[in-house]
């Protein structure tokens, strides 16, 4: 099999950061630009219509000028690049907003996907060989075997070796639904507390929070314990409180230290995990751009300044995600410290305009 | 905020508890208050909201650092406010919805109903306005204060200085506090549930305008005792089709096309969409068309909010989606951008002028797929041809399309009209009805209320009224110096009569009481034969305030029959032209207006004669057997203008045979009738004198019957006219003092009635044409009835004896031979 530019890339250190390092990842996005050029007639129409191919992407200036897809279209479209055939696994995203993403998978993008996450997390210390305990605030993969977040905890259980996985969100068949598991939770956090084996907590910050509020849960686990979060507060938005007053929380009532306690973000139209270094920040790897866009002009705004988040990526052959426009709002920083690649931080969700009257909008017909 | 006549602030939610406790304390008051009061103030409030004047330039000063619209779209707002609030505006909306003003006000008669209703507020309103008409919420308060509600204005976050401005100059301007102590504004976060609770928990009813969330908000536990009233969230679209275009210029049909898009930039439940264009219309050109349109629109769009962009930023992604198969790009602009989709099915807008084209196969299938958004859909711009319409309207309808307007006018809804399905008004009225039968009681009691004329009757039986007649109509009804037995002249007809002689008597009926005194005689046509698939002819002579034709007419169309409204003064040959043509076969008229024109006719056949003003004799009924073929005579009800239907027959009935209608007590002195008539409580018709003697009968099943007998006065009719015998005797007085005379009524064959007129002396000396003129001056029904040459061949001037009683041997003044 031959070796292509994206396999090079993800040889590489993700966090990286060089002349080599940049042509790596222009190589790979030119030779994945391709074949979404070829395989994907809106993706071809699009880069027709911006006059724009991908041979043209020669510097890391040029990646700017290439043409995005909104991430609404992944949600009301199904698009793919490759022979449906190839597909090995399709994944949705969760559905906050009404609609879901399918993204679909053939076996080479999959393998690239869980390389990368691999290794974004060993460079930031996450993973390891020893054994742990999992509770993860997911459906259990063997049910919901095509939901991003599922696929996500059992990939990063993977980073470890396991003592024993519980999965929180479990399938109640009286409701035919799936239902959190409160009071298994509960249990499972004192079992795991009073073990020898440290634990690792993966999942919705919010589902954790109201758990140890509304048991006033205090325990304190075993040293080397994690506590990995992930897709946000969903839901449950207006229980929100800051990542560092979450970390405290989180110390003083389960004694995680704060350096184990990691957030990553990540969208399922996207793949790549921006995941929180030691410090609490997300860190940007080589395996991505991010650019902050104005939205009334699409402009790039500079670093320090709040604006649509969009996100590039190579890895991903049999989806055309690769340049994608977001509905999330964020802010760009530059590293300030050893981490080598920018910080993204995220401030919102974006397009939730408050309803000014009785004119419909789509949210609401599509409930 | 503003609490009940005075600027205040209120922090918690005992004091809101405490606002809402002193709500309460004013719904009475204001129920007191007639509906025209309000009227007439908010009248006054127009004035004060005129383009250019103070509070028009307060609040275009202030508006623009709070909302989002554009200055421009501001004022144009503003422009409106003044026409909102003015009389004939607020009226029409209310007798949209309530047919009149006064039943929210008092009991009163209903057309169908056969008890009273009054409209009743609701109590206490609270009103929670959308942000995005600032007009909105003050329409929403208008229209509590038109029901009578005590109203409390939840602002939106977004729109809080417009209420304040209207608020401050309802209060200056309302020196008697009409409406100004009679709504609260207040303002708290959406989605407090303690407040929200709090509120629920003591109102009695919710109009909410806005979002689906901000409904499911209101609607969650709301107690079952209140009643919400949601408006929103709603969609609207416009269709236009290919005929449409073809004869309409694509410039102007644009310019349509934007207005119901720009004004107020779609965030109005009536601001469209989606424009669904019939497969076949050049999509190019249309869309070219209107951004030229969007580019030269006047106002300009408001300014957004991030947010709002990159909603607009999902739409373009769309588009390059949708150019992706279609090969049309869309179309953006400073301020607008319109997309072209294939997709058939109906997809909300990001708004803020921004338009989504898209194609329809036909209504068949644009219909179909608009019935899955059946419960979201409210206005239609509709650009259709007139061969579209009928389809088009009823199929869009039963997608679920609420209301219908031509392209361009969508945001711009006639008063009065129903809105998201339903007429808002009523919602906001408890409707009460009283069904206490209007019995001689009841109707004695109301009229001594409402009616000068019976203030001193309170109380009293029927006994005790006066008795009244045609004189004391002349003293104390319309056009009197006291006007007396009037109650009110809203909406009501006033009809003359008997200007024979001297002045014309004038009778007033409410509009609904025409209305129901025309649907009794109607019952009474169609019991007497009048059948569907008749052509009927009005030869009632219409015009001069008199009230044959238009009671005909108006009955007549409760009557599942074809009309013509022809009228008895029509000239012949018109006459003879409509029968050609129409070839009526049931004829309403005067019998001896009938005769004449039976004689001057030719070739006409009518199969039924109703007869009214006058008896049917047998000549005339042999005349008109002969002439016209008739075969049946049927009287037109037994009624008169001063009382209204006193009386009807039933078919085989005998001659003079009739039966009272229910609302008619009546009362014989002397065997003459006297009426009470509970039908009219405009102008009391109590114990009058009907001038005709009658009989009581057996009561049946159609109630109590009675044989009309005659005059009892000296009533002269003729030839369609009433006048009385004193008429023709100050006549010939002119000519001679205490000339003695004898009046003879016949009827003759081929001729029809004469009257002959015998005097006591020579008067060769005496101009005939002379005589005659001077009974033209005096009995003015016979010179606009009867012409010079008609009245010469039927009236006879002699000095022969006078008949005599055979018997007695005394003669009579007044002889009726007929």
């Amino acid at each position: 099999m031959n070796t292509t530019c994206i396999d090079l890339l993800l040889e590489s250190n993700p966090f990286e950061f060089s002349q080599d390092s940049s042509q790596l990842f222009l190589a790979s996005l030119r030779e994945t630009a391709l074949k979404h050029y070829n395989g994907n007639v809106f993706f071809k129409s699009l880069w027709d219509k911006n006059m724009i191919h991908p041979d043209q992407i020669k510097d890391e200036a040029d990646i700017k000028k290439i043409p995005m897809i909104m991430v609404n279209i992944f949600k009301e479209f199904e698009l793919v690049s490759c022979d449906k055939a190839d597909i090995v696994l399709t994944l949705g995203s969760s559905g906050t907003g009404g609609q879901r993403s399918l993204m679909h998978l053939d076996q080479g993008s999959l393998d690239r996907v869980k390389k990368l996450a691999y290794k974004i997390h060993e460079e930031l210390g996450i993973t390891s060989s020893k054994k742990y305990n999992y509770l993860c605030f997911t459906y259990d993969p063997k049910i919901a075997n095509d939901l991003g977040t599922a696929f996500t905890d059992e990939l990063l259980t993977s980073f470890t070796d396991i003592n024993e996985v519980y999965y929180a969100i479990q399938f109640d068949e009286r409701k035919n639904d799936f239902q959190l598991n409160e009071a298994g939770v509960v249990d499972k956090l004192i079992e795991f507390s009073k073990s020898d084996i440290p634990t690792r907590i993966l999942g919705f910050p919010a589902f954790l929070y109201k758990i140890i509020i509304d048991y006033d849960l205090k325990l304190t686990f075993p040293k080397d314990s994690w506590l990995q979060t992930g897709g946000g507060w969903k839901n449950h938005a207006n229980e929100e409180i800051s990542k560092s007053k979450f970390r405290d929380f989180i110390f003083e009532r389960l004694a995680i230290p704060k350096e184990n306690n990691r957030d990553l973000f990540g969208m399922v139209e996207h793949g790549i995990p921006y995941i929180d270094c030691s410090q609490g920040k997300l860190r940007v790897p080589n395996y991505a751009r991010v650019f902050i866009r104005d939205p009334k002009t699409l402009e790039i705004l500079p670093y320090g300044e709040i604006g649509l988040i969009q996100f590039i990526c190579t890895y991903n052959s049999s989806y055309p995600s690769m340049s994608l426009l977001t509905t999330d709002w964020g802010i760009l920083k530059k590293s300030d410290d050893l981490i080598a690649g920018d910080i993204l931080e995220i401030v919102g969700r974006a397009g939730t305009s408050k309803h000014k009257g009785c004119a419909i909008k789509a949210a609401e017909m599509l409930r | 905020m503003y609490l009940f006549g005075e600027f205040k602030n209120i922090s918690n939610e005992e004091e809101i508890k405490d606002l809402l406790d002193i709500a309460d304390s004013k719904k009475n008051n204001l129920a007191n208050t007639p509906i025209r009061k309000i009227l007439f103030f908010l009248d006054e409030l127009s004035k004060e909201w005129q383009v250019g004047g103070y509070w028009y330039n307060l609040a275009l000063n202030q508006l623009p650092n709070e909302l989002s619209f554009s200055k421009e779209m501001i004022k144009n707002t503003l422009d409106l406010v003044s026409d909102l609030l003015c009389y004939d505006e607020l009226e029409k909306r209310l007798l949209s919805e309530f047919g009149t003003l006064e039943s929210l006000d008092e009991f009163s008669i209903h057309t169908h109903f056969e008890g009273k209703i009054q409209n009743f507020s609701l109590g206490k309103l609270l009103h929670v306005s959308a942000g995005n008409v600032f007009l909105g919420c003050i329409d929403s308060l208008l229209m509590g204060f038109l029901t009578k509600n005590i109203n409390i204005l939840k602002l939106s976050s977004k729109n809080q200085t417009f209420p304040k401005i209207f608020a401050e100059s309802i209060l200056k301007l309302d020196k008697e506090k009409i409406i100004s102590d009679k709504f609260a504004i207040l303002y708290w976060k959406g989605g407090d549930e303690n407040v929200e609770k709090l509120v629920k928990n003591n109102i009695d009813a919710i109009i909410a305008w806005g979002g689906e969330s901000m409904l499911e908000s209101y609607k969650k536990d709301l107690p079952i005792n209140v009643k919400l009233l949601d408006y929103g969230p709603k969609i609207s679209i416009q269709v236009i089709t290919k005929e449409f275009l073809n004869f309409n210029s694509i410039k102007t049909v644009s310019e349509n096309i934007v207005n119901d898009i720009a004004l107020w930039d779609q965030a109005a439940c009536a601001s469209s969409q989606n424009l669904f264009i019939e497969d076949g219309v050049d999509v190019t050109l249309l869309m070219n068309s209107i951004a030229d349109s969007f580019n030269n629109y006047k106002l300009s769009r408001a300014k957004l909010d991030q947010d709002e962009y990159v909603d607009i930023l999902k739409e373009k992604a769309r588009a390059d989606y949708s150019y992706c198969s279609t090969g049309i790009d869309y179309i953006q602009g400073d301020d607008f951008m319109i997309h072209f989709d294939p997709s058939e099915i109906l997809r909300p807008s990001p708004l803020n002028r921004t338009l989504i084209i898209k194609p329809f196969k036909n209504i068949l299938t644009l219909s179909k797929n608009l019935e899955n958004f059946k419960f979201y859909l409210q206005t239609c711009g509709i650009g259709i041809s007139r061969n579209q319409r009928n389809e088009y309207l009823r199929l869009l309808a039963l997608a679920g399309i609420k209301r219908f307007t031509p392209i361009g006018k969508m945001l711009s809804g006639m008063s009065g009209a129903p809105h998201d399905g339903k007429f808002g008004l009523r919602d906001l009225v408890n409707t009460v009805s009283y069904e206490q039968p209007n019995d001689l009681d009841e109707f004695l009691a109301n009229i001594c209320d409402k009616v000068a004329f019976f203030d001193n009757f309170k109380g009293k039986k029927i006994q005790d009224f006066p008795l009244t007649d045609g004189e004391t109509i002349l003293l104390n009804g319309p056009g009197s110096q006291s006007e007396s037995l009037l109650s009110n002249k809203d909406y009501s007809f006033i009809f003359a009569s008997g200007g024979t002689s001297g002045s014309p008597k004038y009778s007033m009926y409410k509009a609904v009481e025409f209305e129901k005194t025309c649907k009794l005689l109607a019952k009474s046509y169609i019991l007497n034969g009048l059948e569907q698939s008749d052509v009927v002819a009005n030869l009632f002579v219409s015009g001069n305030m008199w009230s044959s034709f238009s009671a005909v007419q108006l009955a007549l169309q409760y009557c599942p029959i074809t009309q013509l409204p022809i009228g008895g003064k029509t000239s012949i040959e018109d006459i003879q032209s409509y029968f050609n043509t129409f070839k009526p076969n049931v004829v309403f008229g005067l019998p001896g207006m009938l005769v004449d024109l039976a004689l001057k006719t030719q070739g006409i056949s009518v199969s039924k004669v109703f007869y009214a003003g006058e008896a049917m004799n047998d000549s005339n009924k042999k005349l008109l057997e002969k002439y016209w073929g008739v075969n049946k005579f049927i009287s037109a009800g037994y009624a008169s203008v001063d009382v209204g239907p006193i009386g009807f027959q039933v078919p085989n009935g005998k001659i003079g045979e009739h039966y009272f209608f229910d609302h008619i007590y009546p009362e014989i002195i002397n065997n003459e009738l006297f009426v009470t008539s509970t039908l009219r409580e405009s102008m009391p018709i109590v114990r009058y004198k009907t001038g005709d003697q009658v009989r009581l009968l057996e009561k049946d099943i159609n109630g109590q019957k009675f044989m009309l007998l005659a005059r009892s006065d000296k009533q002269i009719q003729i030839w369609s006219c009433r006048f009385y015998l004193n008429d023709i005797g100050d006549v010939l007085n002119t000519i001679k003092e205490n000339l003695d005379y004898q009046v003879i009524l016949k009827s003759k064959l081929q001729v029809g009635d004469i009257m002959q007129i015998f005097v006591d002396c020579d008067l060769n000396n005496i101009d005939d044409r002379k005589l005659l003129n001077a009974i033209y001056k005096k009995c003015k029904d016979i010179e606009q009835t009867i012409s010079f040459e008609q009245f010469c061949i039927k009236t006879s001037i002699s000095n022969n004896s006078f008949v005599k009683n055979e018997r007695t041997g005394k003669s009579s003044k007044l002889i009726d031979l007929r």
